[in-house]
């Protein structure tokens, strides 16, 4: 009730929002329309109780702790507070950089071909796989779900026969790639 | 507690909500084909405790639905609280769907912190632009803080995985993410790897001080929400890494009342 008595009065004042609609600019809208040229101040909602305020400071203090632990534990568990991982950690300039791909072996082609390693194609996104790469090589049967996806998103396309986990990799000397990159299998998997 | 217009909350939450469509409709789109693969669901702490299991196709559909329809409705400021919370933990459930396969994006913080912290404002409308709110100001420096720890975390990320942080900036994580994912266009930088040392140090350094937003107003301020908007724009042409539900919520430093037309607030030109 005195939410709506409220409204009604700041809209029965359109001097003073008229000074407000001009002038608020930075943030604080109470103490920027009390200065003055501005007759009226504006209109203030009821103001926080101390519990209003108390959890209000609480929870945030608490969010950035676990968003804390979850940098030095450097761990995502705590997803939307944890680890900002995302190209965090450092590449050898000498090193090398790999990328993970997927082919699939279908009937009638001599060769695998390279699929689209994303949610679209095979149902997963690349960097979800590589995310848990060593469990799926270790449980090739994992990319039987890839092949479904696949067989389902592309019904006119014919059923692979092989799914084929692969990693290219190039070799980096002082930052430039030298050599052609090299594939390797991963892991291979028959479709069923 | 510092105190905003309500209708720059109330613009805000047009922004946040209209965004959260466009997001599970495709940038967090994925959750739908996570439908076919359950065998990757790997759940992240939350989910363990809350015992959710992973999707199925016609959940994911549900789900989707179910966001669309909560986010129009608190975009249209429509049981404003109902349907905000109801968005929040609906797409809380969606980003549990969508981060729970083993990757997990951190460009969704701030996002996902601005759908549960908007509907504790309470009702907030365009014409309430003359009123102030410790709710809604309280609100949107959770989500300024959001923001700009994104940013600045991340430089206490790259320090605490690299051991050094000068190997990172020196390193060639910029060299490793144009040959995996880069444009064509941004390929010839490959071939001046110095420059792109460079701009891992400028990385760095505007990651670093990227709290300064907290602090600035005016001019500086738009400046620095403009530098950063750009820097995703850049990485995007570059890389195809958009960070928009980041740069999103770089809006809530802005004073967005303004945007309201003047037919809406009720105020007379002088």
């Amino acid at each position: 009730m005195d939410e709506k008595k409220r409204r009604l009065l700041a809209r029965q004042d359109p001097a003073a929002e008229g000074s407000t609609a001009g002038r608020s600019v930075g943030g604080r809208a109470h103490s920027e329309n009390t200065g003055a040229g501005s007759p009226k101040p504006p209109t203030r909602v009821k103001p926080l109780s101390k519990l209003g305020i108390g959890w209000r400071v609480v929870v945030p203090a608490a969010a950035l702790v676990v968003l804390t632990c979850g940098q030095f534990l450097n761990t995502n568990d705590f997803f939307p507070l944890g680890s900002l991982t995302q190209y965090a950690t450092a590449k050898d300039l000498n090193g090398t950089v790999g990328s993970t791909c997927i082919a699939a072996q279908f009937p009638g082609e001599d060769e695998p071909r390279r699929l689209g390693f994303n949610a679209a194609t095979v149902g997963i996104e690349r960097g979800d796989v590589e995310s848990q790469l060593d469990r799926v090589i270790a449980h090739p049967e994992l990319m039987q779900s890839m092949a479904d996806s696949y067989v389902r998103l592309h019904p006119l396309e014919p059923k692979p026969e092989t799914m084929i986990l692969c990693r290219t990799t190039t070799q980096l000397k002082n930052g430039l790639s030298v050599g052609e990159p090299e594939e390797t299998t991963l892991a291979t998997w028959e479709v069923r | 507690m510092p105190e905003v217009p309500l209708a720059r909350a109330a613009v805000f939450r047009v922004f946040v909500y209209v965004f959260i469509i466009i997001d599970v409709l495709t940038i967090s789109g994925d959750v739908i084909a996570h439908g076919w693969t359950p065998e990757f669901y790997q759940p992240l702490w939350l989910a363990r405790v809350l015992h959710i299991p992973a999707v199925g196709v016609l959940g994911a559909q549900l789900l989707l639905a179910a966001i669309i329809v909560f986010s129009l409705l608190a975009a249209a400021g429509i049981i404003q609280r109902i349907s905000g919370w109801a968005v929040a933990i609906s797409f809380g459930a969606w980003m549990f769907y969508t981060q729970g396969y083993g990757y997990v994006a951190h460009d969704h913080m701030a996002l996902v912190i601005a759908a549960f912290v908007l509907p504790t404002i309470g009702p907030a409308r365009f014409r309430d632009v003359a009123t102030t709110s410790a709710r809604a100001g309280w609100a949107l420096r959770v989500v300024q803080i959001s923001v700009v720890l994104t940013y600045f975390y991340s430089v206490l990320m790259k320090w605490v995985a690299s051991g050094n942080i000068t190997h990172w900036a020196n390193g060639a994580v910029i060299i490793w993410a144009l040959m995996r994912r880069g444009a064509e266009w941004s390929k010839p930088f490959l071939e001046v790897p110095g420059l792109l040392i460079a701009a891992q140090w400028a990385t760095l350094v505007f990651e670093f001080l990227s709290p300064v937003a907290l602090f600035l107003k005016g001019r500086w301020l738009y400046a620095v929400v403009a530098f950063f908007c750009l820097f995703h724009l850049m990485t995007y042409l570059a890389l195809g890494i958009h960070f928009l539900p980041t740069v999103i919520c770089w809006a809530a430093f802005l004073p967005l009342e303004k945007l309201v037309p003047k037919r809406f607030t009720g105020t007379r030109t002088a």
